[in-house]
């Protein structure tokens, strides 16, 4: 094997997810889950896509139908959003790949040249680029031509060929972008509160737009008033942007095979360019990494107070927990983001799936159960955070077993931190949902305690996970970046757990209606019921499993082993 | 017999035995030590002879299979919080918040051993005084070099004045001028009455510092002894040697 495969074989296994020594898949329920997500977001996207193309040819301007017309723009706008991904998840991977993965500062010492190392790099972000193309563009071009009904052999043949062609010239622009996006992330990631901030807004505002853009699509195509958002100065528009939208317009005139030879030749031209920009570039910006031209060294700010503290023992350690996951963008993106944008998320999830249900059931109030199921929904993701209690203290959860405090006090501080942020969290969703009229308000008290309990048993049940069976970050900071089993199983079990409870609740008011009732009451008596003794259940078990055996487990917990 | 063997003993371990679950072999095997307030002790071994997993078991980073463990008049495993308070431990894997700064960081140890505010203050002027870190404590440890990482275990370890100092292979990463400092540290600190326990690879600076050497092989102590008494019994015999000798023969 030269050295270039051996390089590759590496960067790719780096790709992959983790394995055992004995070759197994150290984590193949996240796997599966990941799988399970990618395969609902495909096929979510199949269905609004196939209904779009459908809606979308029927439009007629002037009461002139132009099927063709139409066709090329929906695919010059398809493949328009698809450059722009590309771009955003090719800066992505360079920054990783260049400035990120330390692999280089041990490469550099060994007899491979610095053509090689360049080169697997550059092949190993290609690949993961053209596997995401693959889905992206198969997605798209095959709902688009079985839609239209328009699939043949050319226009399968032209996908794959597309969907190996098409990462290179978003990767070209991506390498322009790569460094001044360096920069600006390292200088942003070191102010951790302006981090926090703007991660928050920009999830925030995704979330708001995502529930924005869901709600009038969903009541558009309900109505099937969808033609009259494309209004004729909005066709205009989009004739035109579409006309000189290079060169997404060029993919969208070779997929509908018009002026292939022409296109083609273009298309040939534009490829060699952006190859060619794509290998100077980033070879330039590689040899800078080797030679640290790019390193930043982050101003700091701080007071330079020599100021101690009188803070308790336990406001130490929880003074400590909140100082760790806030200066680790990682985390503090985990947990005090999508905590803080819980309460909006659940809103606009709330809102959109009563809006559905009433459109798809009849007139059925089940406001209490769906806003207690989307914000035990949302929680127990939010808290999945709390599966790296232990593993995310890295070597220093050894030497924290050296300070006089008792396991009970350790582990207590990192389950009340982490309980703090899920109530309080719980707490503003519940009023948002109240205040909206979503559920009522005494409904609101009841969603509330039946999500603290289910985000407290899942805190507690992570916690003691997480203890048994560690999973330590392996560099300097510590910081877990992948997803490993422990995370996994909490995800798994917290999805389970709301998703029985949801539908519990939900089959409790479906069956009022199959049997009759005149009144579907949303907050009934066994509505209540379901509600609090499930998760009072489970918070019993939770800490029944907590406790058996703490002790043990904390003793055992050894990094080495 | 020691000058001090008089007083309470800072560190009684007896018949300490630690057998790893996934493990055939036994890592320590039927170890006993007695060490006493104002000793230096030094813990000699090769790679994998059981210094380390002593360490971890005297400081109560793991359960060990029989024995008994007294740090200053507390039974690790009966009273390990009480036991906990009377010694800092400082690891060979310098295991520190990378995301604190260095000022964070003593703030948190000092409070973990219960200290106030004035004593922290007073005592990181004593520490400051060795380890010399000047504005460079006001930085985040993930800016540290491996030295200043050394460096500020050291001082957070110490900042509640421990009756016992552990510390598992100390001097790697020092700078030559901050390693001199250190043992000099250490040889005041043991006269005010506290005693030191350190591994080592280094038998330069055992020799150097310590008043006594405990030699593990293979999980069990083949010898104990002060120096005084080595250098009196064997005038002539270079301790390296010795050593050597010793590790050759047990294997």
């Amino acid at each position: 094997m030269n050295h270039y495969s051996l390089l590759l074989k590496k960067q790719v296994l780096d790709i992959l997810p983790a394995r055992t020594r004995k070759k197994r898949l150290s984590d193949w329920a996240g796997i599966l889950l990941m799988a399970l997500l990618a395969a609902v977001i495909i096929a979510v996207f199949v269905v609004v896509f196939s209904k779009f193309v459908e809606t979308y040819c029927g439009i007629k301007i002037n009461r002139v139908s132009d099927i063709a017309a139409r066709q090329f723009e929906i695919m010059s706008m398809a493949y328009f959003v698809l450059i722009v991904v590309f771009i955003l998840t090719g800066v992505s991977a360079l920054n990783h790949t260049l400035f990120e993965n330390s692999d280089l500062n041990i490469l550099i010492t060994m007899p491979f040249s610095s053509m090689d190392i360049f080169l697997s790099k550059l092949t190993a972000v290609y690949l993961k680029q053209l596997v995401f193309a693959i889905a992206c563009v198969f997605s798209v071009n095959f709902t688009f031509f079985v839609t239209t009904g328009t699939l043949n052999v050319y226009n399968g043949l032209m996908t794959v060929v597309v969907a190996v062609l098409l990462p290179v010239i978003p990767l070209a622009i991506a390498a322009i972008i790569a460094l001044p996006y360096h920069y600006l992330k390292t200088l942003v990631s070191s102010n951790y509160a302006l981090l926090f901030a703007v991660m928050t807004i920009i999830m925030a505002l995704f979330c708001w737009g995502y529930s924005f853009v869901f709600d009038i699509a969903q009541n558009l195509l309900a109505s099937g008033k969808i033609t009259k958002l494309f209004d004729e100065n909005v066709m205009k528009g989009i004739i035109s942007f579409t006309k000189y939208n290079y060169p997404a317009n060029l993919f969208a005139y070779l997929m509908l095979g018009r002026e292939i030879g022409k296109n083609i030749g273009i298309l040939a031209g534009i490829l060699v360019g952006a190859a060619a920009i794509c290998f100077f570039l980033v070879r330039a910006l590689f040899i800078g990494v080797t030679h640290s031209d790019f390193s930043v060294r982050v101003p700091h700010s701080r007071k330079k107070n020599l100021h101690f503290s009188n803070s308790t023992r336990f406001s130490a350690l929880m003074r400590k927990e909140f100082l760790l996951v806030m200066r680790t963008p990682g985390y503090a993106y985990m947990y005090f983001t999508t905590a803080a944008i819980m309460p909006i998320m659940a809103y606009c999830s709330a809102k959109i799936t009563i809006g559905v249900f009433s459109n798809l059931v009849g007139n059925v109030d089940v406001g209490f159960e769906l806003c207690t199921f989307i914000a035990i929904l949302y929680s127990t993701l939010t808290n999945t955070f709390c599966s790296t209690n232990i593993s995310r203290d890295g070597y220093m959860s050894l030497t924290q077993k050296t300070l006089p405090y008792s396991p009970a006090k350790i582990l207590g501080s990192k389950m009340a931190f982490c309980s703090i942020v899920a109530i309080a969290s719980t707490l503003i969703t519940c009023i948002v949902m109240a205040a909206t009229h979503l559920e009522s308000v005494q409904d609101a008290v009841v969603t509330f305690f039946a999500t603290s309990m289910i985000a407290f048993a899942q805190i507690v049940f992570a916690t003691k996970l997480d203890l048994a069976h560690p999973h330590f970050a392996k560099t300097d900071d510590g910081e877990i970046k992948e997803a490993n089993s422990t995370v996994s199983a909490v995800i798994a079990v917290g999805l389970l757990t709301s998703c029985i409870i949801g539908f519990g609740l939900m089959f409790n008011s479906i069956s009022s209606l199959i049997k009759g009732d005149a009144v579907v009451e949303t907050g009934n008596a066994v509505s209540y019921s379901i509600a609090l003794c499930c998760p009072f259940a489970l918070l019993l078990a939770a800490i029944g499993y907590f406790a058996i055996g703490l002790k043990k487990a904390y003793a055992n917990l050894d990094t080495e082993n | 017999m020691h000058k001090n063997q008089e007083l309470t003993p800072s560190l009684q371990i007896e018949n300490l035995v630690k057998q790893y679950p996934s493990s055939q072999t036994i890592a320590v095997n039927d170890l006993s030590v007695v060490c006493y307030p104002g000793e230096i002790v030094g813990l000699l071994g090769h790679n994998g002879a059981g210094k380390s997993t002593t360490l971890k078991c005297l400081t109560g980073i793991l359960p060990f299979t029989s024995g008994k463990i007294v740090i200053n008049g507390y039974d690790i495993a009966k009273e390990p919080v009480k036991a906990k308070y009377t010694f800092g431990f400082v690891s060979d894997k310098h295991d520190v918040f990378v995301k604190l700064t260095g000022m964070q960081y003593l703030d948190f140890m000092a409070s973990a051993y219960g200290v106030n505010a004035k004593t922290k203050k007073e005592r990181f002027a004593e520490l400051d005084e060795i380890f010399d870190f000047g504005d460079r404590i006001f930085d985040p440890i993930s800016d540290y070099s491996h030295g200043m990482r050394q460096k500020i275990c050291m001082m957070g370890s110490l900042i509640h004045n421990p009756k016992l100092w552990i510390l598992d292979e100390p001097m790697i990463g020092l700078d030559p001028l901050t390693s001199a400092k250190v043992s000099e540290f250490m040889r005041d600190y043991a006269k005010k009455g506290n005693c030191i326990l350190f591994s080592s690879h280094n038998i330069d600076s055992v020799q150097k510092i310590c008043d006594r050497a405990i030699i593990i092989q293979n999980g069990l102590k083949t010898d104990d002894f002060y120096f005084d008494d080595f250098r009196a019994a064997h005038p002539t015999v270079d301790l390296e040697q010795y050593f050597l000798s010793r590790t050759r023969k047990e294997k």
